[in-house]
């Protein structure tokens, strides 16, 4: 028998309900690709997925690089994308142990998408800003539940790949850190090959 | 099971309490194995990765060895990853701080001092402090400790002084001392398990401040991974087997342990016989590992007849807070220095001080040095004071470069914890491990005045703290327990009856089955346990060679 894929496995781990939920986010990435590249863009995030993605497909990503750059947004600073934060979220999905923010991940991004279809008739990266906000805000907003408890785990994710070493695939040449003015370890794992 | 093996001495555990232990039998010239079910990683391989921190890179991972922890016998267990010590050969020294301060003589006869306590078990030692000052000494010699001899009036008697003299120090460290004496306390510079020069070998510190929590590159942190293991293994008696978990101490004849079952690195259930067995995998594990060592002989577990293993356990009690600044407080120096302060003017009081009559240490620290889990912190407080809103957005960021960029002083404690009936290990008859044992559940009922310690030293520092008047104080933790500061499962005494190990540390119902970590502890003194598991492994070490020079066992 074929032994599961890493993402397999996350979708297996999550919480009851999933399955309808992914059934869902597949159909909607093909009407999301049938859409092309001419569909007006009104999110900052760009669509298109880096190369060599190993857990998250395409909509995922874009879902995903949408609400991590909510999370952490380009100012005067680096925003989450810059920073190649979705790319660490999908490595880390990928690691030998899961991350403890990683149960619910796929499922979140599967109920945004869904909800912005339900309001928007857009998938959530082709969201207005004002449209994502609304419904993260919302979800952000709740004491409790699935919706609140992804929030909750991509606000930690996203911090992880901001501030985690950039050897993770996050903090782009460490600018997550300099923004906010830590200095590197010399012993952390980009920096020791230099300190030595 | 695969064929056996015999040695002299097999020791479980390659930490505080079992490294001591297979230098010296080594050193003498028996044969030893020590069992360490961590990885070995090599000294120059490790990186501060928080990333992997978070992965628990130095303990198991909850999903495959959970903890199960209740408050109170009515509560019902969750699993938890607290209560691990360590998973990597040197254990818990690798990732510790190395304050290494002392108990004091008060400390081994709580029981005669203070009188019964209700609703708590206090005791004296079977050994007094002058029994274990040689032993201090010796791990200072060892490990290299740096400090500053008669520095405060409640420092503990010493027969000599430090052998490295103090760290380098950040700035607000003299800030603290003259806080504290306006306040009437009396701060000093904590000991530490690090190098402040060269010393046998080992480089000075480097100052990257990132001794808590992760692996010294150097080797300054004094680590038995840097210090006692390679000396042991330079005998040529003394193998470490890494990745190799103890599964059951087996009895022989004649009411001896005649070995340990383990499994390897690759799943194989292996047999090593030996003359002696040591248990050093820390208070709860060596309980939950004599628990599960079941026989016609010991029905309810190894050594435990009178049913006292896993009982009164302990930790170091702690409570954490600290204090903020807008403007810098002095941190100029590139290299990341400590506060290195700390206070015991709180440790013992006749008469009691607001009804406490023991508390322990006051430690302050620069922090914080972990982007991650300072990003993390730095919004729990706001949280906090903005009720339950999730910040996100341009309004994480604001708080995020405002708050990170301000300067901050943290304090945490090291209380007495009183040992007590509601406070024990034993097996959870439900949530097994990945292997389908059981694991190790923790019963915690911490006695009110182990409460009323750890406030009163929370609230003695941050009178410190505002002396120097910052632009805000906190304390997040009025009392908690400091899960990997643990001892007292298996403590020690004269009577058989109620204690499970004699003064020597050996079982008194096994008579070649010794246990050297922080089990035999029947009081916790107000100090990070440690260095005392040390100095008692050494203590018992050198009994040991002794039986084992007479064929006593």
């Amino acid at each position: 028998m074929k032994s599961p894929t890493r993402r397999e496995v996350v979708i297996a781990v999550a919480s009851a309900g999933i399955a309808g939920a992914t059934a869902g986010l597949l159909e909607r990435r093909r009407s999301t690709s049938a859409q092309g590249a001419s569909a007006q863009a009104t999110s900052p995030v760009p669509p298109t997925s880096p190369q060599g993605l190993r857990v998250l497909g395409d909509a995922e990503y874009a879902a995903l690089a949408a609400a991590c750059e909510l999370v952490y947004p380009r100012d005067g600073d680096p925003g989450a994308v810059d920073l190649g934060v979705p790319l660490y979220i999908d490595r880390a999905l990928d690691a030998a142990q899961l991350p403890p923010w990683g149960d619910g991940i796929l499922t979140g991004l599967a109920r945004l998408d869904s909800e912005s279809f339900r309001r928007f008739a857009v998938p959530f990266c082709r969201a207005r800003s004002s449209d994502q906000n609304a419904i993260f805000a919302e979800w952000a907003g709740q004491a409790r539940g699935d919706n609140a408890e992804f929030a909750r785990h991509l606000v930690t994710a996203t911090l992880e790949g901001v501030l985690g070493d950039p050897t993770h695939g996050g903090n782009r040449d460490g600018k997550g850190w300099s923004a906010l003015g830590f200095r590197p370890d010399p012993f952390a794992p980009s920096q020791k090959k230099k300190a030595l | 099971m695969k064929a056996s093996e015999s040695v002299d001495v097999v020791v479980v555990g390659s930490g505080a309490g079992g490294s001591p232990v297979a230098l010296e039998l080594a050193t003498a010239g028996a044969r030893v194995l020590v069992l360490e079910k961590g990885r070995h990683v090599p000294q120059d391989r490790f990186v501060h990765d928080e990333i992997a921190l978070r992965r628990h890179f130095m303990v198991p991972n909850p999903a495959d060895e959970p903890h199960t922890i209740r408050y109170g016998k009515e509560s019902a267990a969750a699993k938890s990853g607290e209560g691990w010590t360590a998973n990597i050969v040197g254990g818990g020294t690798v990732h510790y701080s190395g304050f290494f301060h002392r108990l004091k003589p008060v400390d081994m006869r709580m029981r005669s001092w203070l009188g019964a306590v209700d609703g708590a078990d206090v005791v004296d030692w079977p050994i007094s402090y002058d029994d274990l000052e040689p032993y201090y000494r010796r791990v200072d010699e060892e490990i290299g400790v740096s400090g500053v001899w008669k520095a405060h009036p409640f420092e503990e008697p010493r027969s000599a002084p430090y052998p490295l003299p103090p760290l380098d120090e950040h700035p607000v460290g003299k800030r603290i001392d003259a806080a504290a004496a306006e306040c009437g306390m009396h701060a000093f510079p904590t000991p530490r398990a690090v190098t402040s020069r060269p010393y046998r070998g080992r480089p000075g510190c480097s100052y990257c401040s990132m001794c808590a929590d992760y692996g010294c590159p150097t080797g300054a942190k004094g680590s038995t991974l840097a210090t006692l293991l390679p000396a042991a293994v330079a005998t040529g008696n003394c193998e470490i087997r890494a990745q190799c978990m103890a599964t059951e101490v087996l009895v022989g004849s004649g009411g001896k342990v005649a070995g340990v079952l383990y499994r390897d690195s690759t799943g194989i259930t292996r047999l090593v016989e030996a003359r002696l067995v040591v248990l050093a995998c820390s208070a709860v594990e060596t309980a939950r590992l004599l628990l599960m060592s079941r026989s016609s002989a010991f029905p309810d577990g190894l050594a435990n007849r009178n049913g006292l293993v896993g009982k009164n356990l302990v930790f170091s009690s702690c409570s954490l807070g600290g204090a903020w600044w807008d403007d810098p407080i002095g941190n100029d120096d590139t290299r990341h220095l400590s506060a290195q302060r700390s206070i015991q003017d709180w440790y013992s009081m006749d008469p009691a001080v607001d009804g406490v009559a023991k508390a322990g240490t006051i430690g302050f620290l620069v922090g914080f040095v972990q982007p991650i889990s300072t990003a993390m912190r730095v919004l729990e407080p706001t949280k906090a004071k903005s009720g339950k809103e999730l910040l996100w957005g341009s309004k994480l960021k604001d708080v995020l470069r405002r708050e990170l960029r301000r300067k901050h002083v943290q304090f945490e404690t090291f209380t007495e914890f009183y040992a007590n009936s509601g406070t024990y290990v034993d097996l959870d008859p439900e949530v097994k491990d990945r292997w389908g044992a059981p694991v190790a559940r923790m019963t915690i009922s911490p006695h009110p005045k182990t409460k009323n310690a750890t406030r009163l030293l929370a609230h003695k520092a941050i009178d410190v703290l505002e002396t120097l008047q910052p632009d805000d104080t906190y304390v997040t933790t009025e009392h908690s327990e400091t899960k990997f500061l643990q001892g007292g499962t298996c403590r020690f005494g004269n009577d058989p009856v109620s204690s499970v190990l004699d003064k020597h540390c050996r079982a008194h119902e096994v008579p070649n089955l010794y246990v050297t970590d922080g089990s035999f502890l029947p009081t916790s003194g107000g100090v990070p346990l440690t260095l005392t598991i040390m100095a008692n492994a050494f203590r018992v070490a050198h009994h040991l060679t002794g039986v084992l020079r007479s064929g006593g066992v």
